[in-house]
Parts: structure tokens; sequence; C-alpha cells
């Protein structure tokens, strides 16, 4: 696509992921007045104000900007390596392997004290998932074979659930939410800490994913097209599988599985922007982190104080939209 | 699977759940500055005669720099026992699933596991009960930096509420009430205990669900009032807290009495069991020995025991005294 | 001077019985166009990959301009040839024009812009190919000959110095097949060497100035197209009664050989004469 019409795309999603932080910080379950608000930030008003808005409302909405970052550029990456526009970040079992990890820490009892031992599990529990993918597809076959890549990934991610569900058939309470939680997804654990930790596997990831955007272009249509152009396939593939791999596991452990979000948000800028990954990879990110944020507002605030899990207003909002783009697209 | 924690009282979701702060990826990528968060608990160097600490449930060391004034509450048992004991009043918020009448003008924060913070750190409590179940509690970590302190409470049995009442009353510094009211308690458990020696020993299922049956396996909260009651569970040998059971094995088994929760998703079925293929040959279905306790008084390990036991010890006395000779 | 030059080649893929390539040894020339030929399963696509690299041969070895193919760089390989393979699957939307660009990719790198000789390049390909109409329409809207037509100019922004084509006009029409292959004349008039697949005997017959009829993994025959497109070698690979006739017509093509597959029932002799070996 053109240079200029690129650089407006990129600059309209960036106007709308802003727009959508600000939403998310302006909106809450605790309805506070502009004023406030931008009192709390700079530290002033009231104590209680400060804590929700610096403490909690902000490095909410920023990690849910992170995480919807993460997930689309992980998605839009395994839809090209893949070629299936059915593909999501969580395609290699990364949810499964996460979940697994998460409630193996549970019951082996290590979390009582130690509340980052979890989230570290099933970052662990995501790389296992991943690594055991690769070493089935690569049993089978001399290379990568994509078809394999995914029956195995669809096939580990389903004993990984099967795991997951005889362990609640015979849990206690503790693991038994521990379970349901990275299952499910949700923002409410937000800190600063994990908005750096995000930040560190997010902005080096992506730039990664978009130095091989051109081998990802190649990629969606075939990999020995891909070689007949210029790339090293093999090699490419292991980066850019493990890439959108680590992102996806970052996000999970954080955040717990969050759909929609990874598989939608590539489509949608395809069918706006076109299909070039030096493109679709920054833009997808932006649109994933507008999404996510500003459904994570709605999740908070609609029926306040109960919150919505995230992953079912995303579907809400995002499906409806999707159906539209489609039609006026199909017009 | 949802079904044993309806009858808990608590959603299932479990987004307050879980120290998810990455300090360990942080590790991985060498971000060590990250870890200095680690342990904040509000620690005045120089407390006041009056700080109270507290190691909760979850292992972790309370400290207050005077009791509790105002109290969140995301446990109903809890909820209970602060009523109990005379400090309602300090009770600044609660959750959607508390029934005491005494808090029901307080702001909610929603659900007990998934809050929403933000309204719960709108109503400025110095102190939060929190599940312990919920496993390591993000909520501490998001509330303490605040200087908010955060209470693990397990809720699960009866030694639960002796706990509950000895710490609690610790915290909001009602000690000598907290001793009132378990020595109470304990009188009267033992009374209703007492009450039902010499007659015969019914064995009792809980079915918490019926389509699959869902039952209260011999670890539960359910059970242990099972035998407050002068009954025993039908099901002593069973894993987990509410497997699930083949009805076969329930025919197999033939308890004496059928307890179900008073749901109005449960009473239309209760109707018509007599003519349900499997549950008809039931000996309790076909004795009418089926009995229904509010599903609240069951999951709440709070000073509502006494009453939990008392109305189970009289419905299955009913239950089995209407059966033909 | 020698493009492709392989010795003693020899493919067999794991847990296979037999090799699908069995001691093959070929040169093709510069600026020349040599056909593969041979039934389905004869070798033909699984030569082609081996001479561009994409497999390694269980023995032997492959040379591309006097270097080892495995040893090549691959993307310094795709700017000394273009490749339009036998089957691609776009799921994707994307324009013809970012097909065609992709042509450009080996030589811009993962970062380099497309300057004014890689614009020029993608609209001459596209030129050339007479899908410069096309441009901005997606390739799922295209019917299959402009598809291949389009693929065919991605190869050709590359502004290779060879170009292999893995039957590239199957399903077409008369007018896009011929177009392809007048296109695969000029550009081995212009010096390109072409190293082509196809089951169309006829045009093959016409348009190579080399024959090579592979069968069961092996080089049968090569050589002019009147050399190998004899009737009984021809009858035996296929397995199937043909004749061959003499392109009757105007100039240099005059004299050609033209197979024509028998029907089974049209002539009792020749039937028999296929069946009778």
């Amino acid at each position: 696509m053109r240079i200029g019409r690129a650089a407006a795309g990129l600059a309209i999603l960036t106007a709308v992921a802003a727009g959508a932080l600000l939403v998310s910080v302006r909106f809450g379950a605790v309805s506070l007045g502009l004023g406030e608000i931008v009192d709390a930030i700079r530290g002033v008003g009231a104590p209680s104000a400060v804590a929700i808005v610096r403490d909690l409302r902000l490095p909410r909405a920023v990690q849910a900007a992170l995480v919807g970052a993460a997930l689309s550029a992980s998605g839009a990456t395994f839809q090209a390596l893949l070629r299936n526009p059915l593909a999501d970040p969580y395609i290699l079992g990364v949810s499964g392997g996460a979940a697994v990890g998460a409630v193996s820490a549970v019951v082996l009892g290590v979390s009582i004290a130690q509340a980052w031992v979890v989230p570290l599990a099933a970052f662990v529990g995501a790389l296992v998932a991943i690594i055991v993918v690769l070493r089935i597809a690569l049993m089978v076959g001399q290379t990568l074979d994509t078809r394999i890549l995914l029956l195995a990934g669809v096939v580990v991610g389903a004993f990984f659930n099967a795991c997951i569900l005889l362990v609640l058939t015979f849990a206690d309470v503790e693991s038994f939410r521990s379970a349901i939680f990275w299952m499910m997804g949700s923002l409410a654990g937000a800190s600063w800490s994990k908005v750096w930790v995000l930040a560190l596997y997010l902005v080096p990831g992506t730039l990664v994913l978009i130095t091989m955007a051109r081998s990802l272009n190649l990629f969606a249509i075939g990999e020995e097209t891909a070689a007949y152009l210029g790339t090293p396939v093999e090699r490419t593939k292991y980066v850019a599988y493990g890439t959108a791999s680590l992102l996806a596991a970052a996000a999970v452990a954080l955040s717990g599985v969050i759909g929609f979000v990874g598989l939608i948000t590539p489509h949608v800028v395809r069918l706006i922007w076109g299909s070039d990954y030096r493109f679709l990879i920054p833009a997808a990110s932006l649109l994933g982190a507008a999404l996510l944020s500003l459904t994570d507002a709605l999740a908070r605030t609609v029926a306040a104080p109960i919150e919505l899990p995230v992953g079912v207003v995303t579907a809400f909002v995002g499906v409806p939209f999707f159906v539209w783009l489609l039609r006026r697209r199909g017009a | 699977m949802f079904q044993p924690c309806r009858a808990s009282r608590t959603r299932p979701s479990t987004a307050a759940r879980a120290g998810r702060c990455l300090w360990a990826c942080a590790l991985l990528v060498l971000l060590a500055a990250l870890g200095c968060h680690g342990g904040d608990v509000p620690n005045e160097g120089r407390a006041p005669s009056t700080a109270v600490s507290v190691e909760d449930d979850a292992g972790h060391l309370v400290v207050l720099p005077h009791p509790a004034r105002r109290v969140v509450s995301l446990v109903p048992s809890a909820t209970d026992v602060l009523v109990a004991l005379g400090a309602g009043d300090r009770i600044v918020g609660r959750t959607d699933y508390d029934t005491a009448p005494e808090v029901a003008d307080r702001p909610s924060v929603g659900g007990g596991l998934d809050p929403s913070l933000e309204t719960l750190v709108a109503v400025e409590p110095d102190l939060v009960i929190a599940w312990a179940e919920a496993g390591p509690s993000s909520l501490r970590g998001q509330l303490e930096p605040l200087g908010i302190g955060v209470f693990g409470l397990r809720s699960q049995d009866t030694t639960d509420v002796f706990g509950a009442i000895r710490s609690l009353s610790h915290l909001v510094a009602r000690d000598s009430a907290g001793g009132v009211l378990a020595s109470r308690i304990r009188r009267e458990l033992a009374a209703i205990r007492a009450s039902t020696v010499g007659r015969p020993i019914p064995s009792v299922v809980y079915l918490v669900e019926v389509d699959p049956p869902l039952v209260a396996g011999p670890a539960t909260f359910v059970a242990q009032i099972m035998g407050i009651a002068g009954a025993r569970t039908a099901f002593p040998d069973l894993p987990g807290l509410w497997p699930q059971i083949s009805l076969e094995e329930l025919v197999r088994r033939q308890p004496d009495v059928l307890v179900l929760p008073e749901l109005a998703s449960l009473t239309p079925f209760v109707a018509r069991m007599r003519n349900a293929p499997g549950w008809r040959e039931l000996r309790a279905v076909q004795n009418g020995s089926v009995v229904q306790i509010p599903p609240e008084l069951m999951s709440r390990p709070g000073p509502q025991i006494v009453t939990a036991a008392r109305v189970l010890r009289d419905r299955l006395h009913l239950a089995l005294e209407r059966r033909p000779p | 001077m020698i493009t492709w030059r392989c010795d003693s080649l020899v493919f067999r893929y794991p847990d296979a019985r037999t090799a699908a390539i069995d001691n093959v040894s070929l040169e093709v020339g510069v600026g020349r166009c040599t056909v593969l030929i041979g039934p389905n399963g004869s070798g033909k696509s699984t030569l082609v990959r081996l001479l561009l690299g994409v497999i390694r041969p269980t023995s032997g070895e492959v040379v591309f301009r006097s270097q080892a193919i495995h040893r090549w760089n691959r993307a310094a390989l795709a700017r000394e040839v273009g490749v339009v393979p036998q089957r691609e699957e776009i799921v994707f939307p994307l324009t013809v024009r970012e097909l065609v660009a992709m042509g450009r990719y080996p030589h811009l790198g993962a970062w380099r812009r497309e300057d004014a000789a890689d614009r020029t390049a993608i609209r001459d390909a596209m030129v050339r190919c007479d899908v410069d109409d096309l441009s901005e329409r997606l390739i799922g809207t295209l019917s299959g000959g402009e598809r291949q037509l389009a693929r065919v100019a991605r190869a050709l922004a590359q502004e290779p110095g060879a170009l292999a084509l893995d039957e590239p006009t199957v399903a077409l029409d008369i007018r896009h097949e011929m177009a392809i292959f007048e296109l695969l004349r000029e550009l081995g008039r212009s010096g390109v060497t072409v190293l082509l697949v196809t089951h169309n005997l006829n045009l093959a017959a016409r348009y190579a100035d080399r024959l090579v009829l592979l069968s069961g993994g092996r080089v049968v025959s090569e050589g002019a197209p009147s050399d190998v497109l004899n009737r009984d070698l021809v009858e035996e690979v296929y397995g199937w009664p043909v004749d061959i006739r003499p392109l009757t017509g105007r100039g240099a093509e005059a004299g050609t050989p033209q197979v024509v597959p028998l029907r089974r029932d049209a002539t009792a002799g020749g039937a028999e004469r296929g069946e009778g070996r």
C-alpha cells in the first residue's frame, strides 16, 4: 500500500487507541468528574480518588491496551504462518498450557505466600505447550509442516483442557478458582509492575514481527513461494512462531485467556486497509489496544459494581462491528 | 461445574484471583528493579500501642495501625460474624451476596471474588476481609500499597467459624465479645448434638444439583453440619468437594433422606421426583423423605451455623417420622 | 554457458521404497527454453524443486551458476531465479499490484522502500503480462488465467536471469495459455534461461529448444522435440496409443511433431498396438 495511505491509517489508529485509553481512564465503576480525574493524575485531591485513578484505573487501562496489542500482533502472525484466517494467539495450545501451569502451581501449594508464582507458572506452562507442539510437529516431518503444526496445536490444547477438567473434578476451591480465572480472563489484577513486564515483551516482540513483515506477507501465500522470493523459511518460521507465542504467553500469564481480540483485529485491518504485514502488524496492535481498553472500560462500568467478563464484552462489541464491515465490503 | 460456587454464594469468575504480578517474568528479562514492591505491609515504625496484627488464614501477617474502623467484607460469613460481634456499623461495603439485613443499606462492591476495586477504594476502608481460598491474592498486592489491610479469611468448615470469630474480633478490638460469641455457639451446637443422641443415625445425601447429580463430599461444611444434626453422609468415601455421581450409585446406596437447596430451579423437580426414572427407585423418594433447606444456611460457615444445624435436625426428624413403618 | 547442472542426482522421500528422482544428470543452458515433460508422478516437480534448492538431494549435487545450490543465500538466489510454483493458495485479500510487488522483495530486504527502479520493474512486469489494468483488483476476484498471468508477472518483477515454471498453464484457455508460452519465448530470446514443466506436449514441442522426458524418476530421453517425441517412446512412457504427426503450417514451425492421443475405439490396430506390448 502507498506510504501516504499507510501513514494516514496509522495516524487514525493511534488517535483511536489514544481516545480509547482516555475513555477508559475517564469512566469507571466510581464516577469521578473530569476535574477530579485530572487532579488525581497530578496527585492532588481526595486520597481515595488519587488511589482509584493512579493505582487502579490507569494501570488497568494501560494493561488492557498492551494485552490487546500483544494478542493482535500474535494473532496476525499466526494467521500468516498457518495461512488460516481462523488462527488465533492460542492456536499452539498456549491457553491450555497456561491454565495447567497455573493450576499445578496452586495444587502444589506453592502459591499461598507468593502472588507472582502463579503467573510465572502460567507463563512456563504456556512455553511448555509451545515446545511440545513444535516437538510433535518436528517428530512427524523433517520440517515444520503447517498442517501438522495446526493439528498438534489443537490436539495439545485439547489435552491440556482435559487435564484442567480432570483437576476440576477433584479440585479444592482454590485450584477451581485458579483454573476458571485462566479460562475466562480478566484485567482486574492490573498493576504497574505487570504493565512494565508486558511492555518488555510487547515492544521488542512487535519490532521483531515488523522486521519480518515482508516474510510474513510471503508466508501468507505459501512457504515454497516464500523460499523462492528470498526468505530463509525454516529460520524465519521458528523466530515468528516463537515471538508470536511469547507475546500470547505473556498476555495470558498476566490476564488469562481473553478471546476474540487476537482473531478479529487483523481481519478488520485487512478489510479496511489490506493485507501488507508491514502495516498490518502495527495497525492490528493499535486496534487491539483500542478495542480491549474500550471493552474493559465497558466491562467495568456497564453493571458496576459487578464486573462482566471482558471476553464477553469484546465479543458483544466486536462481532456486530465485524459483521457490518463484512457486509459493507461485500456490497 | 459451577454449582459448588452457586452453593457457596460466590460467583465463579475469579477476577480477584491470584497474584498475577509477574515479578517473576520480570526476573526472566532481568528486570530486578520490579521486585522492590515485595512485601509491602503498612508498617508504621513506631506503631502506637493500639496497633493490631493478626496472621491471616493464608499465612500472611496483617498489621493495622489501629483496630479496623471501616471494613469491607467480601466474605458473607465474615459479614455475619461482624454483625454478631456488634461491629456491623463498621462495615462500609458488602457484596451482592450478603443477606444480613443490618448491612443491606451499605454499598455493594460487586462479587466477593471479583469486586470492583474502584468501588471498594471509594468507600475508603482500612480493612478488607477477602477469601483466603481465592489463593495468592492480587487484591493484596493492589490494596496494601494504598494503605488498606487485606485479611484472607478461610471460610470452608465448622472450625473456620471459630477461627473467623477469633481473628475478626481481634481486628475490630472486640476480643471479649468474640469469646462470648464463640462459647455461645459451642454451647448451642453441643445442645443440638445432644438432642439427637439415642436416635437412629440416618444416612443423608445433599444434592446441590440433580441433572447430573452433584453431591456434597465428606469434607464440606454441609457434611459437618449433618454430623452435628445427628445424621451421616451417604457418601463418606468421595474425593473432592462437590463430586458428580451417577444416579445408579445413588440408587445403590439408598440414602434415608435426600436434602436439596431451596432453589426455584430445583423445587419443580422435587415435586415430580416420584415419577422420574431412576429417582423413583429411591426409597427416600417413595417415602417422601425429601427435604429442602435455604442454601445460604448450608454454605456459610458463620454464626448461622447454629440455625443451620437446628433447621437440618428438625427437618430430617420430620422427614423420618413421615416414613411409613 | 550453463545455468543449472546436476550429476547423478538421487532423491528419495522419507520412508519411500523407490527413489522419486533416480540418477538424473542434466544441464540447462543459458538463454534456452528447456521443457520437462512426463506422466503424472514421473518426478518433474520434484526435479524442479531439487534444482531450486528447496529440497535436498539424497545424493548428488545441484550446481546453479557454478555454485552448489544449497550454498546460495536465498535472497541472492531469488534475485537470479524467478519461480512460478505449481500451486499457491491466497486466502487473504491481496491486490494484483501487491502480489507483483512481492517480486521485488529479494531486492528490497526487510526495510528498504520501493524506489523508482522497483516501481518501474513492477509496472513493466504487469504490462508484459497484460495485467496492468487489473493492478488494484483483488486476486480472489480474478479468473484463473488472469491469476496465472499475475503470478508470472511477479516472477518477472524479480528481473531474474532464469525462470522456472511448474505447469503454469493448467486449466487455462487458449488465449491465456498462448500468451504465457509467447512470453516465455520472448524471454528466452532476451537471454533468460527458462525451465518449464508442462503436460501440453504439443506446445512443448513448438516452444522448447530442448525437451527432457522423465519417467519413473529417470530421464528416458532428451534432446530436440523431433527426437524425443517418437511414437513408441511416448506410448510406452504414457501407456496410451498415440499418433505423432508433423505440424502442417507456415514457417519455422512446420514439421514439428504433434502428439494426438487416440480413442480406444478409433483404430483397432492402434489399440491393439498399444495393448499388444
